[in-house]
C-alpha cells in the first residue's frame, strides 16, 4: 500500500496530492490533520483551503516541498530573526508581481506558516525600505492626486512625526 | 495569467479602482509585520503617497510625535492646531531641544498636553537638573524620559529669546525622585546623564514606578541605587554606561555591585547591565567574576529575579564551566542569562562545550552566550 497523500483543495476546486510531510509546514493543515486522525493517516485526506486560488496554492506547497526537510528554529530571539535577511532561494522565489506576493502572504498568513509569511513581508518592506515617496510611488504604480495647497500641508504636518 | 494581461491594459487611473491587492487592503497583522521591519522614516514616506495612503497611515506617524520648544509655544497660543486635530492618536510626544527659559516659565502640562487624553510617553531634551519638573505634573503620563542632546539645543538657540549662547554648563545635572512626584501614574522612568544624591529619608513620593532604565548616570556617597526601590516595586532595572565612563571604575558602583547587604532590590524580576562601546576613544574594561555572576542567583538577595543581562563585559570564559555548576545547584528561579562578553582567550571551541555543559547541568534555565 502506498502511504497516504493529504489533498489540498483551491478555492477553485483544483486538488494538490502532497505527502503529508510537505502539507504539514503549514500549522493550520498540521493540526486538522492531527485533530482528525488521531492515529495517524491511514488514507487520502482532503482539505479544502477556500481562500487560496489554485496558481497561489500550487507556488506556496512548492515552497513547502522545497523546504519539507528544513528545520526552523523556532525559540529564536524575535530580534534576531528580524535582523536575519531573506534566504537566497526564498528570495528567488518570490520574486514575483506584486499581486501574486500578496497573495503568497496572505495564503501564508492563513495556513499558519511562519517562515514563509516573514520571507514574504521582507521581501515587501525591501521594496520600501530607504526610497523617497516619489520612487515608491513609482514601485506602487500610485499618481499622486494631492494638490499643490495639500502637499505644503502634508510637509508641515510630517515635521510633528517621530523619525527615530 | 489571464487576469494579470487584463489588468495590464488598463491605464493606471483604472486600475485603482479594482480590487487590486495593496498594502492599503491587506489586514493589519500582515500590515504590522511589515512595517515592523521599516524605519518611521520609510512609513512617513508611505503615508504621503496619494490621498488613501495618507488616510491610512496618517494615524500611524502621528502617534509618536516630536516638536521645538517654538512650536509647543506656538500651539498653546492657537485655537485650530496640529495637536487639537490629532489630540486622540497622540500616545508620544518628544520635546527635542533643550530651553532652559521654558522649563522654568511655560507649563505645557496644563496649557497644552491635558488635551490629549491618550497621550501617555513623554521624553523632553532638558540639559538642566530636574528641579524644574517638580512644578509641573500630569495624570496622563505613564512613561517620562529625560535626556540631554547638545547638538539639537546648538541648533535651535539663536531662534529662541532667553536661550543663553554658547557656555555649556558642565556641573552634574542633578536629578530627585521627588522631582516627578506629580506624575501619579508614572510606571517608567528613563534618564541619561544625571547625577543622585538625596538622602535616604528625604525623599519618598507616592509612586508606582516598576521600570527604570538609568544612561550614563552616576550618584555619590552615601547614596545607594536601591533608594529608587524604596516601596519596593521596581521590577526592571537597566544600567548603561558608555565605556568611557568613569563612573564605572568608582567605589559607588562597585559597591552597587558587591556589596551584598546595604542594597534592597528584593522586587526585581529583571536586570541589565551594560556597557556600550565606542573603540575610537580611550576606554575602560570592566571585568565580570563568576562571583558576581553567582550573586544574583543568590535567591536571598534577588528572590525575584527572572531574567540577567550583562552585556559589553570583559570575561574568562574557560573559568565558566565551573560556575555552571554551582548555578545548577542554586534554587534561584532566574530563568535566562544574557552574556554577550570580550573573552581575553578567544578561544571558539570553548562556546559549544560551555553551551554543551549548561545544556546538561541547567536543563530549566536558559543561556544566551555571545563573544564579542
Amino acid at each position: 500500500m502506498s502511504t497516504p497523500k493529504v489533498i489540498i483543495i483551491s478555492s477553485d476546486d483544483e486538488k494538490f496530492p502532497v505527502e503529508q510531510k510537505v502539507a504539514e509546514k503549514s500549522i493550520l493543515i498540521k493540526n486538522m490533520i492531527n485533530d482528525l486522525n488521531p492515529d495517524g493517516l491511514e488514507e487520502d485526506f482532503e482539505i479544502p483551503t477556500p481562500n487560496v486560488r489554485s496558481n497561489v496554492l500550487s507556488k506556496v506547497l512548492e515552497w513547502c516541498e522545497h523546504h519539507k526537510n528544513t528545520v526552523f528554529a523556532d525559540d529564536e530571539d524575535e530580534d534576531v530573526k528580524k535582523s536575519l535577511p531573506v534566504e537566497e532561494w526564498d528570495k528567488n522565489f518570490l520574486k514575483v508581481d506584486q499581486e501574486m506576493l500578496y497573495e503568497i502572504i496572505l495564503a501564508a498568513n492563513y495556513l499558519n506558516i511562519k517562515p514563509l509569511l516573514e520571507s514574504g513581508c521582507k521581501m515587501v518592506a525591501e521594496m520600501i525600505k530607504g526610497k523617497s515617496p516619489e520612487e515608491l510611488r513609482r514601485t506602487f504604480n500610485i499618481v499622486s492626486d494631492f494638490s499643490p495647497e495639500e502637499e505644503a500641508a502634508i510637509r508641515r504636518e510630517n515635521e510633528w512625526a517621530e523619525d527615530r | 495569467m489571464k487576469r494579470k494581461q487584463e489588468e495590464e491594459g488598463l491605464s493606471h487611473k483604472f486600475r485603482k479602482t479594482n480590487h487590486e491587492l495593496s498594502l492599503l487592503n491587506i489586514p493589519d497583522d500582515v500590515l504590522n509585520l511589515i512595517l515592523s521591519h521599516l524605519s518611521l522614516t520609510d512609513v512617513i514616506h508611505l503615508s504621503c503617497l496619494d490621498r488613501a495612503y495618507r488616510s491610512c497611515f496618517s494615524s500611524r506617524i502621528f502617534t509618536q510625535v516630536k516638536a521645538p520648544w517654538s512650536k509647543l509655544i506656538e500651539a498653546m497660543d492657537s485655537k485650530e492646531n496640529f495637536i487639537i486635530k490629532h489630540k486622540n492618536i497622540i500616545r508620544q510626544l518628544r520635546i527635542i531641544d533643550s530651553y532652559s527659559y521654558g522649563e522654568w516659565q511655560i507649563d505645557f502640562f496644563t496649557d497644552l498636553l491635558i488635551n490629549i487624553p491618550n497621550l501617555k510617553r513623554l521624553l523632553i531634551n532638558s540639559k538642566n537638573s530636574s528641579n524644574w519638573i517638580k512644578y509641573r505634573g500630569s495624570d496622563n503620563i505613564e512613561q517620562l524620559s529625560l535626556y540631554f542632546e547638545e547638538d539639537s539645543f546648538n541648533l535651535i538657540k539663536f531662534s529662541l529669546p532667553n536661550a543663553k549662547q554658547g557656555n555649556f554648563n558642565s556641573s552634574p545635572r542633578i536629578f530627585r525622585l521627588d522631582h516627578v512626584a506629580n506624575f501619579k501614574m508614572l510606571t517608567k522612568l528613563s534618564l541619561t546623564d544625571y547625577h543622585f544624591n538625596w538622602e535616604v529619608e528625604s525623599v519618598k513620593p507616592v509612586l508606582m514606578i516598576h521600570d527604570i532604565s538609568l544612561h550614563n548616570c552616576s550618584w555619590e556617597y552615601p547614596f545607594k541605587l536601591s533608594q529608587f526601590n524604596y516601596n519596593d516595586n521596581i521590577k526592571k532595572l537597566k544600567l548603561t554606561y558608555s565605556n568611557q565612563n568613569p563612573f564605572l571604575l568608582s567605589e559607588r558602583f562597585n559597591t552597587f555591585l558587591n556589596d551584598d547587604y546595604h542594597e534592597d532590590f528584593k522586587s526585581l524580576e529583571e536586570l541589565a547591565i551594560d556597557i556600550t562601546f565606542d573603540f575610537r576613544k580611550q576606554a575602560w574594561s570592566k571585568f565580570l567574576s563568576n562571583r558576581l555572576i553567582l550573586r544574583f542567583y543568590n535567591r536571598k538577595d534577588f528572590p525575584n529575579l527572572r531574567q540577567l543581562t550583562l552585556h559589553g563585559w570583559y570575561f574568562a570564559l574557560q573559568n565558566f564551566k565551573e560556575t555552571i555548576k554551582n548555578i545548577s545547584c542554586s534554587d534561584s528561579d532566574l530563568y535566562l542569562l544574557d552574556l554577550k562578553v570580550f573573552d581575553s582567550v578567544n578561544d571558539c571551541n570553548l562556546i559549544p562545550e560551555i553551551k554543551q555543559e549548561w545544556k546538561q547541568l541547567c536543563v530549566w534555565k536558559k543561556l544566551k552566550l555571545e563573544v564579542l
